[in-house]
């Protein structure tokens, strides 16, 4: 699959060091255009930590990252990366609108009004789209907190546990979202505690363990690479 | 830019859906700025101080000369009512009347004085009114030296003419007519009693002063809102989306500091307005519009220094609203914004002075009564507050971070 494909985003041997603590050792992933991507590994493996690397939300302490083959993206990281926190970055006594178009202006987004009701429709909210997001339900916040990243229309979308702390039906929805988006052309980078999520959306998946990458490629070959009879398992 | 303008219009919008916060920025501060307004009305459109009073005077003598003199106490604007009796009671009675002070005028006293053996005008002074005694006390005292200096130079011309040959029942005859024609022009002349109000080192109009001392309060307060939003952004991980959107962190907390500007300046115009339009404050007050602006801009800057260093020396964000708020309370009262001072002793004046709020108060001050002095005076101990309160907060952050 990879031969054929163009590099979304490359990081090249990544280390990050905190308090004198190694987080991540030595990382080199690649992820193609068009795929879904999916970081996964236990807590503490340091997984937001790369992703923070990606998304340009942390400096490295060595190594380097490359875009859609620029080897020096820091000025077009901001229109080729939508990043979504781990936690639901919004303003929640604005509304679903606001809180859009005032990352639309931030992005500096034309015709930006159009642009957010074409995500609100897309993540079905256009409904409740005046509602302050504080009356939301979880499922409607982490929707929206995917939109915020879509809103300057980027190619690499990066998800931090895009699906944690929601009922399943709202799961659903937004895995959904993300195999829609997927046909579109752009690619994912997501990381799940969720032992069948990455069955249902990653094309290859990365297994990330005390910083070090253990594996990267298709999850079908994953259990016989480490032995092991479950993903669970090889999470924990 | 756009990001500055984005950022400001959220922070807007943000303030607009939280009712507390538009009444605690907008609305408290009329309010309270009213109720000062309310409670000085005594003071704030008058010429002194001391509030004109009643005097009573018991005319023993009860002539045309010493009514004559009364006329011209009367014309002493700083007595509300200067009531004549002739009733010997009132000796005992007026202090009961709540009447200040009493001038007794004795019997025969003009008579007395034109023959140059003047019996003594007596003040009877009310123990509740010390001030207002010893202030007629000061005017009883003047007039009897201006009679005694009026007989001076009557003695003068009487030696002098006595020494040319004026022969003495010529003399005689006309010194009276002379003593009391030369003693009624002497007290005719009250111009040297008028009264001359004194300017201080800015030719102060009270309510201004007032406006200046209340938005040197309110910026302090402003500075707190623009923390917690710093610290909301924060807890709401919106520093990560705005790292990953390449904004820099300079940039959201220059528009936060734009974003209080605009605020401070909303409450300045309305209560500027207020002051000019609603309220008898006498003299127009003009300014310069640009220096209006630098001193709120450098005012916003060391607030939000001082509030960061205080967060930076706290331990969580609770104990830094409670100490921001009381240290601002604190250099409020020392910096003169809530009451001017002058009784403390030199050092917490000086300090008073020097702190943010006495620093901006000058600069208010200056600003409308005083363009003539170099605003440096004001700018630099500003920028200084502001430049050294945030390199000393990062210094500590930093520090802080270290030993974690």
């Amino acid at each position: 699959m990879s031969e054929n494909k163009f590099i979304a985003i490359q990081t090249d041997h990544i280390n990050m060091e905190y308090r004198k603590k190694k987080v991540l050792k030595d990382i080199n992933l690649t992820v193609y255009q068009g795929e879904v991507f999916g970081l996964l590994g236990p807590n503490g493996a340091g997984k937001s930590t790369l992703l923070s690397i990606m998304a340009n939300v942390l400096k490295p302490s060595s190594g380097n990252i490359f875009l859609l083959g620029d080897k020096n993206p820091k000025n077009s990281i901001q229109k080729t990366i939508g990043f979504v926190p781990q936690e639901i970055a919004l303003y929640p006594t604005l509304s679903a609108k606001e809180n859009l178009l005032f990352w639309a202006n931030i992005y500096h987004v034309e015709d930006k009004k159009q642009k957010t009701e074409e995500i609100l429709d897309f993540l079905s909210l256009s409904d409740v789209a005046k509602i302050a997001v504080n009356r939301y339900s979880s499922g409607m916040k982490r929707r929206l907190n995917i939109g915020i990243s879509l809103i300057h229309n980027p190619d690499i979308l990066i998800l931090d546990e895009p699906t944690v702390g929601i009922d399943l039906d709202s799961k659903l929805i937004i895995l959904n979202k993300i195999l829609a988006l997927k046909k579109t052309g752009k690619t994912f980078i997501v990381t799940t505690h969720n032992p069948d999520e990455p069955y249902k959306i990653c094309d290859r998946v990365g297994i990330l363990k005390k910083g070090e990458l253990q594996y990267t490629g298709k999850i079908e070959n994953i259990l016989s690479f480490f032995n092991k009879k479950s993903l669970e398992e090889i999470m924990s | 830019m756009h990001i500055l303008f984005a950022i400001i219009k959220k922070d807007f919008q943000l303030i607009l859906k939280k009712p507390l916060a538009i009444i605690s920025l907008f609305l408290l501060p009329l309010a309270f700025f009213g109720i000062i307004h309310y409670g000085y009305s005594d003071v704030l459109y008058k010429d002194t101080f001391i509030a004109p009073f009643d005097v009573l005077i018991l005319d023993k003598e009860n002539t045309t000369q010493s009514t004559f003199l009364i006329n011209q106490l009367k014309q002493t604007s700083i007595f509300e009512n200067l009531r004549v009796t002739h009733d010997l009671t009132a000796q005992d009675t007026f202090s009961k009347l709540g009447i200040p002070a009493l001038i007794i005028i004795p019997e025969n006293f003009t008579t007395t004085t034109s023959i140059g053996e003047n019996l003594p005008i007596t003040l009877l002074g009310n123990p509740d009114f010390p001030i207002q005694v010893s202030l007629v006390e000061n005017i009883v005292k003047s007039t009897t030296n201006l009679i005694t200096a009026g007989q001076s130079a009557i003695n003068t011309y009487y030696s002098f003419s006595e020494e040319l040959g004026v022969p003495q029942n010529e003399l005689n005859s006309s010194f009276q007519q002379v003593v009391l024609r030369t003693m009624f022009l002497t007290l005719s002349r009250w111009d040297i009693f008028k009264e001359i109000s004194q300017e201080g080192l800015y030719n102060l109009n009270i309510s201004f002063y007032i406006l200046a001392a209340s938005i040197t309060v309110f910026m302090g307060f402003n500075s707190l809102p623009l923390m917690k939003m710093i610290l909301e952004d924060r807890y709401h991980q919106m520093n990560q989306r705005f790292r990953s959107a390449k904004v820099p962190f300079i940039t959201s907390l220059f528009s936060k500091l734009l974003f209080t500007l605009l605020l401070t300046l909303l409450q300045f115009f309305a209560l500027y307005l207020l002051t000019r339009y609603l309220l008898p404050s006498g003299t127009f007050v003009n300014f310069h519009l640009m220096r209006l602006l630098v001193l709120i801009f450098l005012g916003v800057f060391s607030f939000t220094g001082f509030i960061s260093l205080i967060m930076a020396f706290s331990s969580s964000y609770p104990t830094a609203d409670i100490v921001g708020n009381l240290s601002l309370f604190v250099m409020a009262i020392l910096g003169g914004c809530i009451y001017p001072l002058s009784s403390l002793p030199q050092i917490f004046l000086n300090f008073g002075q020097n702190t943010i709020h006495g620093t901006l108060l000058n600069g208010f001050l200056m600003l409308f009564f005083d363009s003539q002095t170099h605003f440096s005076r004001v700018f630099i101990p500003l920028f200084l507050w502001g430049i050294v309160s945030f390199s000393a907060s990062n210094f500590l952050f930093n520090l802080r971070r270290d030993f974690q």
